[in-house]
């Protein structure tokens, strides 16, 4: 980037200044939504940081990904072998399965956007409420886990 | 004999003093002193509105910035001053534009550079404050606002890793307020509290009026007391620790309850104590200290 391109305005574009919200609400999403949680709510942080055409297809390839683990489990025979060995039944391993999962999408999401939370802790920026998107994301993961786990009882 | 200060320059001097050594009380009487005599001068309308924002009076603060650029549109410390204030108050694009316009007079201005710099690390643009902390270090090697932006997007990029850009601030200017702030920031990030505790008490002692100071010192005292110590694996590691202690436990209690049972129920229940304590201890010692 030359001189002059670095005197561009580059705030100008936002009508609302680029935020993040709150980190804690982002793990409670992930650990109780599930990677459909997760990423409901990094897609609400990715607006804000005006990043959705850079990262919101790698959000949606982390989610997919992740909500093909328990699928390919069930595909080949292997979920009642993943139940036995957390010693629950299927629907409680399904459960612990995804919010494992929840927080695997959490860790692989919060380092595609670490540079960003930490530039927000050392510049002093306070994080957003995160109540709506909170609730939003659990909502709509708890909506897609009890999917899913009705799946793979059904299909175990 | 009268031994009032004859000139606007004068009076602006003496505030300037009372400013510098956050005597706000003695700057304010000074100012409303001199500007009975010199209503309409730019600088010690600008130094006014120095003492109102240092002492948190930030509407008047603004009013009076204000009323410098009508006298003086051109007035440079003020429109940095009002870029403060807009990013204070999340004005950011207004701040910024403000910013550009400064830098395109002052082109070669180190600390124009770092302050924009401060501000797109604050808008999150972490690539972009990088740049221009390193454009202002071409025109200054040394200057304190480009090398606290560098060392600050360092620390944001690379966490608890080896951070030259703090190196460089602390060799460049070991005694300023920044290179605390920098390195304090550096050290928490990489959850090193207790020497972060200790640099701010030291720097405060040094300067006790720094409200800042004064906030950050309280903050790690909190987070540096002997009932936060149980905390320590959450501080350092953050949300990996979280994760890992979720998941470790319902591992842990699991294979408990097969091969321990006897064992599973205690050790349930101390997990958990420990998750309810991370969350209610930290607020509840906030109110409390």
């Amino acid at each position: 980037m030359s001189s002059d391109d670095l005197l561009q305005p580059t705030l100008s574009g936002y009508s609302r200044p680029p935020a993040l919200y709150h980190t804690t609400g982002f793990a409670l999403a992930a650990f109780f939504g599930g990677p459909v949680g997760a990423a409901v709510y990094s897609l609400a942080n990715t607006g804000r940081l005006a990043r959705l055409r850079q990262d919101a297809p790698v959000i949606v390839i982390v989610m997919a990904l992740a909500l093909l683990i328990p699928m390919m489990l069930v595909r080949a025979g292997q979920f009642d072998a993943f139940a036995d060995l957390a010693g629950m039944t299927p629907r409680a391993a399904g459960g612990v399965l995804l919010r494992g999962l929840g927080l695997a999408c959490f860790g692989a999401i919060y380092l595609l956007h670490r540079r960003f939370f930490r530039a927000a802790r050392v510049s002093g920026v306070k994080t957003l409420p995160s109540w709506l998107v909170g609730i939003a994301a659990l909502a709509s993961g708890w909506a897609a886990n009890a999917a899913l786990v009705n799946w793979i009882l059904k299909h175990h | 004999m009268n031994d009032q200060p004859t000139s606007a320059a004068v009076y602006a001097d003496q505030a300037f003093y009372f400013i510098e050594r956050r005597r706000l009380v003695d700057a304010k009487r000074v100012l409303a002193q001199a500007l009975t005599h010199f209503p309409q001068d730019p600088d010690l309308l600008f130094h006014s509105a120095q003492a109102e924002w240092l002492g948190d009076e930030n509407e008047a603060a603004e009013n009076t910035v204000r009323q410098v650029l009508v006298v003086d549109p051109t007035h440079a410390p003020a429109r940095q001053l009002l870029a403060s204030m807009l990013v204070e108050r999340g004005e950011y694009a207004d701040a910024e534009l403000l910013l550009i316009g400064l830098l395109r007079e002052y082109p070669e201005s180190a600390e124009l550079y770092g302050r924009y710099s401060r501000l797109m690390l604050r808008a999150l643009h972490l690539e972009k404050a990088e740049q221009l902390a390193r454009e202002g270090l071409r025109y200054d090697p040394e200057d304190n606002e480009c090398l606290m932006a560098a060392a600050l997007c360092e620390t944001a990029r690379s966490g608890a890793r080896p951070n030259a850009g703090l190196q460089k601030l602390l060799v460049a200017h070991p005694e300023s307020m920044s290179s605390v702030h920098a390195l304090v920031v550096a050290l928490v990030d990489s959850g090193r509290v207790a020497e972060a505790h200790r640099i701010a008490q030291g720097a405060m002692r040094v300067d006790p009026a720094n409200e800042h100071l004064v906030t950050l010192v309280r903050e790690l005292r909190i987070q540096n007391h002997w009932s936060m110590k149980p905390l320590w694996p959450l501080q350092k590691w953050g949300w990996g620790a979280s994760a890992a202690m979720w998941l470790g436990g319902i591992i842990v209690i699991r294979a408990l309850s097969k091969s321990a049972p006897e064992l599973a129920t205690p050790v349930a229940f101390t997990w958990l104590g420990y998750c309810i304590y991370s969350w209610v201890w930290p607020p509840l010692i906030r109110r409390i200290l």
